[in-house]
């Protein structure tokens, strides 16, 4: 067994095992005077705690070392108590807490491995030394910062201590002098510039482990260019081959998915209100980050999931192909390894090297729904024309915690969900939600038989959608600054350009760039719920309104053959279909027009605009009632800006199509396909190159887009004989799952997709 | 709009500049096929074929006019085609379609919401197919695909055909035709004129044993391949292996001697081995499968067929 079959095997084995969660009983508030402290020093006190006193271990045969805390997505984080009882409720009434953060954005990598902590340090000795009497917030911040960057070197000389009695007691010498390596370079990273290749993705994994280990979900950015350099000075001065280069590499992703989990017994929650809020109304919906549906859900979700996006290829600042022969190794040990994390997004664009197209064709036609793909043709013009990013900086996006478009390490992020379907229920429902009642939007009466003509009905709705982007973006702009007061990330900040520079701490506009977006949800039920209205109830006039609205508030009561011809005879978004695209094109020019009102309107953030469920499809779809498209209450959503499930009937091209109608520049916070497809024969090379024509004309086309082979026998196959096929990864919306892993309900509604035969 | 999306639109998605109104009868058009001929394409199916296999993988294209089909998976008994249909009584207490009686009167279908009723065959022009087949246009060129016309039999509807292919090779559409051959020659040439590629049927050499199984001598479709052969210089030769019919070795082994002896430009033989998709299909339009479901084609009979055929210097592929 060679050294990545060992590792994949010691990490598969992992999955089953119970991992403890640290450190949630811990607090700070027990040392003297503590409550003194700015919280900003609190904050940077409780991680102090946490790399003095979080467990430490190095598996065999590993080369890159380092444990992060356990946590997850789906079931919560822990981290020591800084703030005191009193202030806890004062924060709670704004739906804060300690653990309210947001994570998504990540350090600027290429000036962490390039200055390392130490000259990070005396960066802000600096300016310190420059600081007036009276500027006490920047005096903390750079402080709080100084404090977490010290703190942050203690973790390699932990595990050097602990290195020293592994070299002690190890007997084979080929691993004693590995660890020997290790060592040094422990000694080397984060605190002082990484060197050779081993040394940079030691001080990635360094840093990522601790962001991780103190609340902070960050992704990596574009880490086959950042690593690059190393990488080729130690093949051109001969220190390693490309093998010893992919072992690394394997190594280095295999630390991504430690945390991982199979077993529902396994998971422990520490979900708590704070979790993933951004601050604000707690009455508004995109306050808070809601896994608070079925426990099945949410497990099937998001209980294996940290926001570890990456990205690869793609063009450098100048516009050239920067394709590397990391953005190959990454891909080839992320799908050799069979991993869900990082979920890696591959950059494509009209001159994307013929071999890098051919072999991301390759790899997706063998399955694992890894890489995901961004077009840069379309997404750099939509952040240079429509946001207004300038070229260079836009030129080197990279995904988020999903696939969110943001521009790595210089960049504030966040967004809200735009529930459109939930500003129809507003519309025919006074107002509150067909599901539960609560307010949802406007109540503007009933309308019933105040809307003669589509075009009286259409101004309805959008008067409703536009109401629900005021609210989200009223809402983060009064409590914007909310945040830094209880959950600032002094860590995180010196490290993200220009926060050191400004002295403001990230949470306190200290990044270079903020961007909120707003992400339609519920898209493509929408597009065919209008198409429906207009249909039956404008021109052919089948129905009245009223008739249409009590169809859809009863659930269909008695109504199901009507239900059928909304589902089997009425145009729908995803076919090339000219009439169902209209609507789709008029809607989505309306939404990203008044999108680009409010970017005039507010000058200090950008307001991206994109098509998003994640992998909350069917949490989302829960909460909404049922739709004039023929969808009953409460059923799941398809994913991000996917046609409704089973709807797109005509095939891929059909599906790309009807989205290359817009615009989809103007989308530029990313809104991704995502197609489930499968081969009827086993030619690998004839499917590559069915697949790399596809790719081809996604380049032409498309603004992102996923792709998993997988088909139903299998997955019918998975469910069975679940121990069969545990590194069965099928891709949800948002991230990567194992499908083995997912709760029953979660794997009926995977397998409802529609499956594109190639 | 970006600058792309501009060209798209400006270079391939026009409407056509002239309107052909000759109709035809299509009975689907399926998008991103990748089985028949390189590439991603768009298959025409066009309906009627003069040939009866018995194995027929699609039954409902045989008949050349439109015809009802029935999905019982999707029927709810909601009994509204009762009302419009004729003889309606039956399906009302049998819950079937008395196929024999029916007139083929399609009111059923509109009365349908369920999608448990449907015609299958519809009338169109060939601007109307044209019109959906540039629609893939970037993925054809991206792919090296095109468009494939299948059957049915194209040839039953001649002039329609021949009218497609110029107008999409007038748009640099890669054209495919998938046939049975069974034409009149001087119909079969003028298609095969406008064709890049043949996917060309060879069931059985010997003319009484194909007569026997479809319906149909085999001289008129061995005269055609040796005619189209020399016009269109890229011919894949299908053949569909029956158990029970075509699949002995001596019928292959003469198979392979006159493609190498008659033919030019054969590009590949595909092995097609028996399967009974047929079966299911045949139920919704009140047909019964005329040959065994339960038969297959054993794989070393495949790799036998295969090193026969290989004998004669032919590039043998199974499955196409």
């Amino acid at each position: 067994m060679n050294r990545m079959e060992f590792l994949k095997k010691q990490l598969f084995e992992g999955f089953f095992t119970k991992k403890d969660w640290w450190g949630d009983d811990l607090t700070i508030l027990d040392q003297p005077d503590i409550a003194e402290q700015p919280m900003i020093m609190r904050k940077a006190l409780a991680f102090e705690k946490v790399c003095q006193e979080m467990p430490v271990q190095v598996k065999p045969q590993e080369l890159i070392v380092g444990m992060a805390t356990m946590s997850s997505v789906g079931f919560g984080h822990t981290f020591p108590q800084y703030e005191t009882e009193e202030e806890a409720a004062y924060f709670a009434q704004y739906a804060l807490s300690r653990k309210s953060v947001w994570g998504h954005h990540m350090p600027f990598y290429p000036e962490v491995l390039t200055k390392g902590y130490h000259c990070l340090i005396l960066e802000i000795d600096y300016k310190l030394a420059q600081l007036g009497a009276d500027e006490t917030m920047k005096r903390n911040f750079y402080q709080a910062a100084r404090r977490t960057l010290t703190a942050a070197s203690e973790v390699p000389r932990r595990y050097i201590s602990l290195l020293n009695e592994l070299i002690e007691q190890e007997s084979d010498p080929v691993r004693q002098a590995e660890l020997m390596e290790i060592r040094r370079v422990c000694t080397r990273v984060p605190e002082y510039p990484a060197n050779t290749f081993q040394e940079a993705l030691q001080s990635v994994w360094f840093v990522h482990m601790l962001l991780h280990s103190t609340l902070t979900y960050t992704p990596l950015g574009r880490f086959d260019q950042y690593l690059y350099p190393f990488y080729a000075n130690d093949i051109q001065a001969g220190r390693i081959s490309k093998d010893d280069a992919k072992e690394l590499i394997g190594s280095f992703l295999i630390k991504f998915n430690e945390r991982t989990q199979f077993l529902r017994a396994h998971m422990e929650n520490h979900m708590s209100q704070g979790d993933w809020s951004q601050g604000g109304d707690p009455n508004v919906a995109q306050t808070r980050f809601d896994l608070s549906n079925q426990e099945e859900y949410n497990y099937g979700q998001s209980a294996n999931h940290w926001l570890q996006s990456a990205a690869v290829g793609g063009v450098d600042a100048d516009g050239n192909d920067a394709t590397n022969d990391l953005s190959f190794f990454i891909i080839e040990m992320i799908n050799e390894l069979e991993l869900l994390s990082p979920i890696i997004s591959a950059r494509v664009h009209k001159n994307s090297p013929e071999a890098f197209l051919s072999f991301i064709s390759q790899e997706l036609c063998q399955g694992g729904a890894q890489p995901v793909l961004f077009n840069d043709d379309i997404i750099i013009n939509g952040l240079v024309e429509r946001l207004g990013i300038p070229l260079a900086d836009a030129r080197d996006y990279a995904s988020d915690g999903c696939w969110e478009v943001l521009i790595p390490g210089k960049t504030e992020y966040n967004y809200g969900h735009i529930e459109v379907l939930k500003c129809m229920e507003a519309m025919m429902n006074n107002g509150k939600s067909l599901v539960n009642g609560t307010q949802v939007g406007l109540d503007v009466g009933d309308l019933s038989d105040k809307l003669p003509t589509f075009e009286d009905f259409y101004k309805a709705y959008m008067h409703q959608l536009r109401h629900a982007i005021d609210t989200a973006l009223t809402n983060r702009m009064q409590y914007y600054d909310k945040v830094q007061e209880i959950a600032p990330e002094p860590f995180l900040s010196s490290m993200v350009l220009d926060c050191l520079e400004k002295g403001h701490d990230l949470t306190d506009k200290g990044s270079r760039y903020f961007v909120y977006s707003v992400f339609v949800t519920g898209a493509a039920y929408l597009i065919d719920s209008l198409c429906a209205f207009k249909k039956l109830v404008y021109d052919d006039r089948v129905i009245t309104l009223a008739e249409a609205f009590n169809a859809v508030k009863t659930n269909w009561a008695g109504q199901e053959e009507l239900r059928q011809t909304c589902l089997n005879e009425l145009p729908k978004y995803g076919n090339d279909n000219d009439e169902a695209d209209a609507i789709l094109k008029r809607f989505f020019d309306d939404f990203c027009d008044y999108v680009e009102e409010w970017n005039r309107k507010i000058d200090w953030i950008y307001v991206g605009a994109g098509v998003a469920t994640f992998e909350n499809y069917p949490r989302f779809g829960h909460q909404v009632g049922a739709s004039f498209d023929g969808r009953t209450s409460q059923e799941a959503f398809s994913s991000n800006f996917s046609p409704a499930v089973g709807r797109d009937t005509e095939g891929p091209t059909a599906v790309l199509l009807s989205t290359a109608k817009l615009d989809l520049s103007r989308l530029n916070s990313g809104c991704p396909i995502d197609l489930r497809v499968s081969f009827d024969k086993e030619k690998p090379e004839e499917n590559r190159d069915i697949m790399l024509g596809f790719i081809k004309s996604f380049i032409e086309l498309g603004n992102s887009m996923t792709i998993t082979r997988v088909d139903l026998a299998t997955l019918k196959k998975a469910q069975m004989e679940p121990e069969k096929y545990v590194s069965l990864r099928v891709l949800l919306g948002g991230m990567t799952a194992y499908f083995v892993q997912l709760s029953k309900v979660q794997q009926d509604e995977y397998m409802r997709r529609t499956e594109h035969r190639f | 709009m970006t600058d792309m999306h501009n060209t798209l639109i400006n270079n391939e998605s026009v409407p056509s500049q002239s309107m052909d109104s000759l109709t035809g009868i299509i009975f689907d058009i399926s998008r991103f096929s990748v089985n028949d001929g390189p590439g991603i394409r768009t298959l025409v199916f066009l309906k009627g074929c003069p040939l009866r296999c018995p194995w027929c993988a699609n039954p409902e294209s045989q008949n050349p006019r439109p015809q009802l089909g029935f999905y019982k998976d999707k029927c709810s008994l909601c009994m509204k085609c009762v009302n419009v249909c004729p003889i309606g009584e039956y399906f009302f207490e049998n819950h079937e379609i008395d196929w024999e009686n029916c007139q083929q009167c399609q009111s059923c279908v509109s009365a349908c919401k369920y999608g448990a009723r449907v015609t299958i065959g519809k009338t169109m022009t060939v601007s109307e197919v044209v019109d959906v087949v540039r629609r893939d246009m970037v993925f054809y060129r991206n792919s090296g695909g095109g468009m494939t016309i299948s059957g049915g039999e194209a040839a039953m509807q001649a002039e329609f055909t021949e009218r497609i292919f110029k107008a999409c090779q007038a748009l640099g559409i890669h054209t495919a035709l998938e046939t049975c051959g069974f034409a009149p020659e001087e119909k079969f040439e003028s298609i095969a004129k406008w064709v890049n590629m043949l996917l060309y049927d060879l069931k059985h050499m010997d003319s009484e044993i194909h007569r026997k199984f479809t319906g149909a001598g085999n001289e008129l479709i061995l005269k055609n391949i040796v005619n189209a052969s020399r016009i269109v210089d890229d011919v894949i030769i299908r053949f569909p292996m029956i158990p029970g019919f075509n699949a002995d070795p001596e019928n292959i082994e003469a198979m392979g001697k006159f493609i190498s002896e008659k033919l030019v430009h054969v590009r590949q033989v595909d092995i097609l081995p028996y399967h009974s998709h047929g079966a299911s299909k045949i139920e919704r339009i009140g047909g019964q499968y005329q040959y065994d479901p339960d038969l297959s084609v054993e794989p070393e009979k495949i790799e036998q067929a295969r090193q026969i055929l290989k004998s004669f210097g032919l590039k043998v592929s199974v499955g196409g």
